[in-house]
């Protein structure tokens, strides 16, 4: 791994503020991207995952508290001034949001929204709309057409299109395939993976579907209740999950082209916990079919496994051999 | 906008445009009264001038008769003549229309221009100093009724102070031409209007207030902020545009209403206009009047309405945009 990555989060908390009290959403994130690199972020709806994405910009509610630290190419996102923070928005990280069907203003042409990140941002790059357009496979005509003209292909190429505009060192991808069909989410993957690899780009691949990460991820992260509980390269993470929620996530889905795995997807009982009443100890312990008295009172920290070097688990079993992989 | 979205707005307007006409009809023939006991104050009429008046209203005959009677002069736009006055009805409408358009359209468009600017402002800053304060006082406002501001401005400004005039549209005697007698209509206005404006800028800015809230949440917000733009350039290009939406529709028909009826306000303060005279034809049961007046006020609810329609057709590009 590269000195100074582009990214680098350290012990990050994200709590919400609601009428019941805080709710703590993120709880103690480390994130590393290096430049050129894609880490895939996995995990349940509500485990947190998009609040980190929103907060790595500091885009949540202004009465959400965020501590910990975030290094954006070296600069401290939490700590600089509003003014700072505009200019690094979008020309530093941008984000593509997931299910383009309201993200994009739907009275306002294509071609101008685009171009509204352009004109703020402009001098770090010169692009057009005309270009940006061409680069995600779409015809000039698309500039004037308001967002209901498009399909939900279309709009998500105008998403990307948009992300690249002011030449980020970083995309955020949130779901950015969850809406769509199997056949244009293949065609979307495809284009961010070409983009990326053509400029060097790293990025942050949100989903909640292990299946897309194997393909165009260096590194997978899994998330569960507001933490990591498993990091590692994709490839060995995604044949080899350690710990139980990966295993389970894993499993919940068919594999291509094994047949005797795609009738029998095995679920995974139970809700993930509420943010507001964490269960004590390992948080997932409740749901978890391999838990020991142990996980009811004492909350694992994620910590290398002594397999593999990349690796690193939150889980009591981590580097008990006889049980880790089934 | 295309062609077809715009002909189909202008049948339908034209249909209940018909529909109204036919209708008005039938709500002057249900009246119970006698038609002619109003005529020229209380003198009474001989049964052969009871005759004649009956045929030249065009009262006798079968009520088939009648009806068609009725529709060809109106479609010639003939209403008759005032009972009270005499003249003809159209002339009298046509001499107050302009004194009620200037006073209805110096007051829409402040309500409009200040009722937006509040209602965009509050929604935005939910929960602010600002938004606290002016949801108060323009719930306060919407409960009021605006004859009461008008007496209340008629009470303390006009009568107190004698800045303004009390009524009227111009000074007796004063000079009816020339720049004076621009100054002069203006200081006749500003109570009048200022009643009106107090009188609907809460309705107009609270309705803004809640759909500019509807568009808080919207993730095209999100998108804004996370490309780097200011807050009041989130807030100016990207959520007034939506928000204005549903206030247009609105804005527009109740400004139709009070065309046909600022005649609280006009009463209070005897400014000639339609509403006046509404008021004016309903004390002396002048039934010509009253027919003509209806179909004035519904006809201006019916064009703003299209209106309306046409607008919103112009600021939202998922409207009447058939591909």
């Amino acid at each position: 791994m590269i000195d100074s990555p582009v990214l680098k989060v350290r012990d990050l908390y994200v709590t919400y503020q609601s009428s019941f009290g805080p709710v703590p959403a993120v709880r103690g994130v480390d994130l590393d991207i290096a430049l050129g690199e894609t880490l895939g972020l996995a995990g349940e709806s509500g485990c947190g995952k998009s609040t980190l994405a929103m907060a790595l910009l500091r885009l949540v509610p202004p009465a959400t508290q965020i501590s910990g630290s975030i290094l954006l190419d070296g600069q401290s996102v939490l700590t600089m001034k509003p003014g700072q923070l505009r200019l690094v928005r979008w020309a530093q990280a941008s984000i593509v949001f997931q299910g383009a069907q309201h993200v994009l203003n739907p009275v306002q042409r294509i071609g101008s929204q685009i171009d509204e990140a352009i004109q703020l941002h402009h001098g770090s790059t010169s692009s057009t709309v005309r270009e940006m357009l061409a680069l995600v496979g779409l015809s000039d005509g698309c500039a004037d057409d308001y967002p209901h003209e498009l399909s939900g292909g279309q709009k998500q190429r105008v998403m990307i299109a948009m992300a690249l505009s002011c030449n980020p060192l970083l995309i955020i991808a949130d779901e950015p395939t969850t809406a769509l069909d199997v056949m244009v989410q293949a065609q979307i993957l495809q284009l961010l993976d070409n983009i990326k690899r053509e400029r060097g780009l790293s990025m942050l691949f949100i989903t909640h579907d292990l299946s897309v990460l194997s393909h165009n991820t260096d590194r997978v992260a899994v998330m569960y209740a507001g933490r990591i509980v498993e990091v590692g390269p994709a490839e060995e993470l995604l044949r080899g999950s350690i710990h139980p929620y990966s295993r389970a996530l894993a499993e919940s889905f068919p594999i291509i082209g094994d047949p005797k795995s795609r009738h029998q997807p095995k679920g995974l009982a139970g809700d993930p916990p509420d943010p507001n009443s964490l269960p004590s100890g390992c948080p997932f312990h409740p749901r978890c079919n391999v838990a020991i008295d142990s996980c009811k009172s004492i909350d694992i920290k994620l910590s290398a496994v002594t397999k593999s070097i990349d690796r690193q688990v939150a889980c009591v079993h981590a580097n008990d051999e006889s049980r880790s992989v089934k | 906008m295309n062609f077809l979205y715009v002909t189909k707005k202008l049948l339908s307007a034209f249909l209940t445009l018909i529909a109204v006409v036919i209708f008005n009809f039938f709500l002057f023939r249900v009246v119970d009264r006698d038609p002619l006991a109003k005529y020229r104050g209380r003198s009474k009429l001989s049964i052969a001038q009871r005759e004649i008046m009956i045929e030249r209203l065009g009262l006798n005959g079968s009520k088939w008769q009648q009806f068609i009677t009725y529709i060809k002069s109106t479609a010639r736009l003939d209403f008759g003549r005032s009972f009270d006055s005499t003249r003809p009805v159209l002339r009298e409408i046509s001499d107050r229309l302009p004194a009620t358009l200037l006073l209805v359209g110096i007051s829409t468009i402040l309500t409009i221009l200040i009722g937006v600017y509040i209602g965009a402002r509050a929604g935005w800053q939910r929960g602010s100093r600002f938004d606290r304060v002016s949801t108060s006082a323009t719930m306060v406002l919407y409960a009021t009724p605006e004859f009461f501001f008008g007496m209340l401005l008629l009470a303390f400004i006009a009568g107190r102070t004698g800045w303004f005039p009390t009524g009227g549209l111009r000074d007796v005697g004063a000079d009816t031409s020339g720049f004076a007698s621009i100054l002069d209509r203006a200081h006749h206005l500003v109570l009048p209007s200022l009643t009106l404006t107090l009188g609907y800028l809460g309705s107009y800015s609270l309705i803004m207030r809640t759909s500019m809230l509807e568009t808080l949440g919207e993730d095209y917000l999100t998108t804004a902020r996370a490309k780097g733009l200011r807050d009041r350039d989130v807030m100016m290009r990207h959520a007034v545009p939506n928000a204005l939406l549903p206030s247009v529709s609105f804005i527009a028909i109740s400004f139709g209403f009070v065309i046909g009826g600022a005649i609280t306000t006009e009463t209070v303060f005897s400014y000639p206009g339609l509403g006046l005279a509404t008021a004016d034809a309903i004390r002396n049961t002048d039934l010509p009047m009253l027919q003509a007046l209806f179909l004035v006020a519904s006809s201006a609810v019916i064009i703003f309405n299209l209106l309306a329609d046409l607008t919103y057709g112009l600021l939202d590009p998922r409207i009447g945009r058939a591909k």
